[in-house]
């Protein structure tokens, strides 16, 4: 078929960072196209109505890094995004009472007193020190990845101005900063607090969606993430998109179509065009070609250049970079449907405890044998699993009295030893030890079921593109990240290929539903004028 | 006598200070707490007639800076030429004849070419080439001192601008390269140019020894880099012909040692160290006090606690320092043979491992408190070049355990030793003939055992893990310059910048900044 109407930019894949992208440049009057390969918009930030009556957060399924930047220029509020904070994190023990953080200082201190006075005490101290932290942070998160190779004076005026900030916090904050970016979690706990009941829920931030444990070293720095959250401006807040987390994707969605973009479902992307490394639109896997000035790949860089572009476009030197960054996934997903909301075995009055996330996690060593089973090819038989029962809080998910529960699951290796492609036989296995794993906190969960979706790496890989099924598009180890996102020289959204660009978690500053790669990606484009 | 200068403890890193020291016309006086000098490179006796080379083994990474200064060639020292060099022998996996990693990288290739196949043998080629291109910056960066990164101050910007110099002066590709796989795993970095298992677990063990991570641990390249890059020939006679240089050198400079002589407390008068009392009762002043103890033992042990500001305690109280080796020392009465009728002569040095995993497998139960059943060992044989080690004809096996925690679970008692020598003797015989029965007495000493020994906590042979944040201000952000922040009272152990292994370069470092 001939080509169609000429776009400003087509972008591959509509995630939230290709939505947020697409949004940005149709605000800026560019004629944008967005080609989503599934029937519904969103990518892993999606909301799904699995079963009839209960809508899941399919994949990612809280909200905390969300820039509230991209939230007020996008007016996302006026397009429907609501955002419910959640209130209490939770990790149950099996024999024993499990412990509750709030929202509330004051509550949080008084339960962790219960199995630590010192902990209690230090708490405080902690969150002051983390939210400094997080403060410097967001300059990174929020801005171009400095590039240290280059002597142009713009770039050395970035650095030296990263550094003058990095200083105007004082020398114990330098210390403790180097500290927080190369020590592993349980180290960086262990210089705080003493009890394993407070320390193991608090590490597994750190390793949410890598391929490590929390004893790795770097893990210290993802601890940062619970305390960088901000909700409507407001520090150190989860909450849940009401409707789901897709409802985020669907806001960013309808912004874009308010400024011009165009959205089209069911579209399988199966090459982007390519002639004399010069990128000019994309070829669909009916035959169907569609042509643009720009291409713009939200999809993972694996994806991206070694399906979409092909070996053959590119030098051999970046082919080799884009087949070692690190893409192994590490997690599934149980998504269930509940008559009856579970009961926990430490006998909590109520469900407030369980409004917010739930985290299988009694101990570090119950969390380092999780990963020390991974590291040879095969599923955690006790993992970590983070839980949450959004119906709680928005009751438009499930039908009345129903709830939905969605469980994180780490680690499931995508390659497992027998080989990814054996997961789905592995599957129903998977899933009986989520819940079996459940079952010894919650004893009567499997009367609660009534309908189980169960994700494995692989099955992230084949229905959402993620290769391996990383939920980050390629592992956040400090190899991975700033000027090194995704390959060394190439952080800045543009590619070897001209014309060809890039706006997906693969870029900086990287994975979660953040927005950031999409909207530094697309002021990038237009900052260049080339777009 | 009054002395100028008090140096605690006769390691290999105190007497490099003390014979500096005393080479620039100080009175030195060095008080040591055992009967022997040399701490973990000491000479130590199996059982009568047999003696150990060192608690270490490796010494190629020897400073050439402190050999040259101090005479050590005149006084003893000898370096294996590359002639001489039998490399590290890595035995097959089932005891078939496996290959040797020589100091030259050139021959090494050419010789995994023969044995391992071309690829690995191109593959070593092209690793050992990196290695060769960023070696100049990162000896430069681990023989000069450490910026004072928390305190950006302009004297530290500078030093911090010399090193952002010499990184970019490596051009941009290998500036980049160096910048991305320091923070690495050494499996993921050695999985960029090998596929033979072994091997890569032969190359990644040394780097990971003595660490709390194994090769899936992240960061364990920069350990990797930093012995690679710092690494010249070997000496004969292993480490303890470097303490007998040292201390040759020390004594010819006009230096003392006492030992037997335990340092209990450094003697704080008016916010200043002046002395240090001994176990005796015995009071010593000097005007300057160096501790090579590790920081904890010198601040937390030797230190009364109100001397020191809360935020420096801190600092110190937070330095990890898990012990994870362990040694077996044997006694036998014949040569120590290897399968597949490898020579004798052709095994001082060997690596006992199997593949990566089986490394990151040894590594694990040291998390929570277990014996590794299948522990990755580094043999090395000082029988075969130093006669008065052991009767003619027999030999002595000197072996470090990786990995071995020292807070083990079930106590470290006569029992648990004994499990852990007939785990090493299992692993040994898989690769070496007739080991059990030919040995006539043997040592093993736990991590705790090097505690109590040796005065280091936590039994940690680097008086501090080795990691990327325990580099970046080793020991603590204040005492990165070797002073501290009592007047008069400085560090010069393995505790500070570059950190452990037998190197001198922190002694080095140490005394040329004290003077």
């Amino acid at each position: 078929m001939a080509a169609t109407q000429k776009y400003d930019a087509v972008i591959v894949g509509g995630g939230h960072n290709g939505l947020t992208c697409a949004a940005y440049l149709a605000k800026a009057g560019k004629k944008v196209l967005v080609l989503e390969k599934r029937n519904v918009l969103g990518g892993a930030a999606v909301s799904e109505e699995v079963f009839p009556g209960f809508t899941f957060s399919v994949c990612s399924y809280v909200v905390s890094l969300f820039r509230p930047r991209i939230i007020r220029e996008l007016e996302l509020a006026k397009h429907g995004l609501q955002i419910i904070p959640l209130d209490c994190s939770y990790s149950p023990q099996i024999d024993g009472p499990g412990l509750a953080r709030w929202g509330d200082a004051g509550r949080t201190r008084r339960e962790v007193g219960r199995f630590s006075k010192k902990d209690a005490e230090v708490l405080a101290e902690f969150g002051l020190e983390m939210k400094k932290m997080s403060f410097f942070a967001r300059n990174i998160i929020d801005e171009l990845a400095p590039d240290p190779t280059s002597f142009k004076p713009s770039e050395l005026m970035r650095l030296m101005k990263l550094g003058n900030r990095f200083k105007e916090f004082g020398s114990d904050f330098i210390y403790l900063h180097n500290k927080l970016l190369t020590m592993s979690s349980v180290d960086f706990l262990d210089m705080y607090f003493e009890s394993e009941i407070l320390k193991a829920p608090m590490a597994v931030s750190g390793i949410i969606g890598t391929f490590l444990g929390v004893r790795s070293p770097g893990t210290a720095y993802v601890l940062l993430h619970h305390y960088m959250g901000e909700i409507d401006g407001v520090f150190r807040s989860w909450g849940f998109a009401k409707g789901g987390t897709g409802e985020i994707s669907m806001s960013i969605a309808r912004a874009a179509q308010s400024y011009g973009a165009e959205l089209r479902c069911g579209v399988d992307v199966a090459a982007i065009k390519i002639k004399n490394n010069v990128a000019s639109g994309v070829v669909l896997a009916n035959g169907d070609e569609i042509e643009a000035k720009n291409v713009i790949s939200g999809c993972d860089p694996r994806r991206t250049f070694l399906k979409f572009v092909g070996e053959q476009n590119l030098q051999p030197d970046f082919v080799d970079q884009i087949k070692r960054f690190k893409m192994r996934g590490s997690s599934g997903k149980v998504n269930l449907a509940l008559d009856k909301l579970p009961t926990f075995k430490d006998g909590r009055e109520g469900d407030q405890h369980l409004r917010g996330d739930i985290a299988i996690a009694p101990s570090i060593d119950y969390l380092e044998k999780a990963y020390d089973e991974a590291k040879y090819g095969e599923f955690s038989k006790r993992p970590y699993i983070n839980i949450v029962i959004p119906s709680l809080s928005d009751p438009t998910l499930a039908p009345p009295g129903k709830h939905v529960m969605s469980c994180f699951v780490q680690y499931a290796p995508y390659k497992i030893k027998e080989g990814p492609e054996h997961w789905p036989k592995l599957r129903d296995a998977f899933g009986e030890t989520v819940i079996d794993t459940i079952a010894e906190y919650a004893p009567d969960i499997r009367e609660c079921i009534t309908h189980k979706q169960v994700l494995t790496p692989w099955d992230l890989e084949q229905e959402f593109g993620l290769t391996e099924g990383n939920i980050f598009h390629g592992e956040l180890s400090l190899e991975q990240l700033l000027f090194m996102r995704p390959a060394v020289g190439w952080a800045r959204y543009r590619t070897p290929v001209v014309n060809l660009w890039m706006c997906g978690s693969g870029t900086h500053p990287g994975g979660g539903v953040m927005g950031a790669p999409g909207e530094l990606a697309a002021k990038t484009m237009l900052k260049s004028g080339e777009v | 006598m009054n002395y100028d200068v008090i140096v605690i403890g006769a390691g290999h890193n105190g007497l490099t200070t003390a014979a500096l020291m005393a080479k620039a016309r100080k009175r030195v006086l060095v008080l040591e707490k055992n009967g022997f000098i040399g701490g973990l490179g000491a000479s130590e006796e199996i059982c009568e007639g047999y003696r150990t080379a060192g608690f270490l083994h490796e010494t190629a990474q020897i400073s050439t800076n402190v050999v040259k200064e101090l005479e050590l060639e005149s006084r003893g020292l000898q370096w294996v030429t590359s002639g001489q060099d039998t490399g590290v022998y890595v035995p097959g996996l089932n005891g078939e004849v496996g290959f040797w990693l020589y100091q030259d990288a050139v021959k090494t290739a050419q010789h995994l070419r023969e044995r391992l196949g071309k690829k690995e043998g191109d593959a070593y080629a092209r690793y050992s080439e990196f290695l060769a291109d960023i070696r100049p910056v990162v000896q430069k960066m681990i023989s000069s001192p450490l910026p004072d990164v928390s305190d950006l101050n302009l004297a530290s910007l500078w030093q911090i601008g010399k090193h952002a110099t010499r990184l970019r002066m490596l051009g941009k590709k290998n500036m980049l390269e160096l910048l991305r796989v320091t923070p690495m795993c050494i499996a993921d970095f050695l999985n960029e140019f090998f596929e033979n298992e072994q091997l890569k677990a032969a190359i990644s063990l040394p780097a990971l020894a003595g660490t709390y991570m194994g090769p899936w641990s992240p960061g364990s390249t920069a350990n990797l880099l930093m012995q690679t890059c710092g690494s010249n020939q070997r000496v004969v006679g292993g480490p303890w012909r470097f303490v007998k240089a040292l201390e040759k050198s020390f004594l010819d400079f006009g230096g003392k040692i006492l030992c037997h002589s335990h340092v209990t407390k450094i003697i704080v008068e008016n916010g200043k160290a002046t002395g240090v009392e001994l176990a005796s009762g015995e009071q010593i002043r000097a005007d300057k006090i160096i501790s090579s103890a590790d920081p904890k033992t010198t601040f937390l042990g030797l230190m009364a606690p109100q001397e020191l500001s809360h935020r420096f305690m801190n600092h110190v109280d937070h330095i990890r320092m898990r012990g994870t080796t362990a040694k077996v020392s044997l006694a036998l009465n014949r040569p120590l043979k290897f399968k597949g009728n490898v020579s004798v002569e052709d095994v001082e040095y060997a690596i006992i491992c199997g593949t990566v995993d089986d490394v990151e497998k040894a590594f694990d139960p040291v998390k929570y408190g277990e014996l590794p059943t299948n522990p990755a060992l580094q043999v090395y044989v000082p029988s075969l070049t130093s006669s008065d080690v052991a009767p003619e004809g027999h030999c002595v096996v000197s072996i470090l355990v990786n990995f071995v925690p020292y807070g083990l679970r079930e106590g470290w008692t006569a029992q648990s030793k004994e499990k852990l020598l007939n785990n090493v003797i299992s692993v040994l015989e898989t690769r070496a003939e007739n080991v059990r029965a030919n040995i006539v007495g043997s040592l093993v000493q736990s991590p705790l055992d090097l505690e109590t020994e040796f005065s280091i906590t936590g039994g940690q042979i680097h008086h501090g893990e080795h990691s990327l944040d325990q580099f970046i201000s080793r020991p603590t952000p204040d005492t990165v310059d070797y002073s501290t922040p009592i007047p008069g009272l400085y560090v010069c152990g393995s505790g500070c910048f570059p950190g452990g292994g037998i190197t001198g370069n922190p002694g080095y470092l140490a005394a040329k900044s004290i003077l």
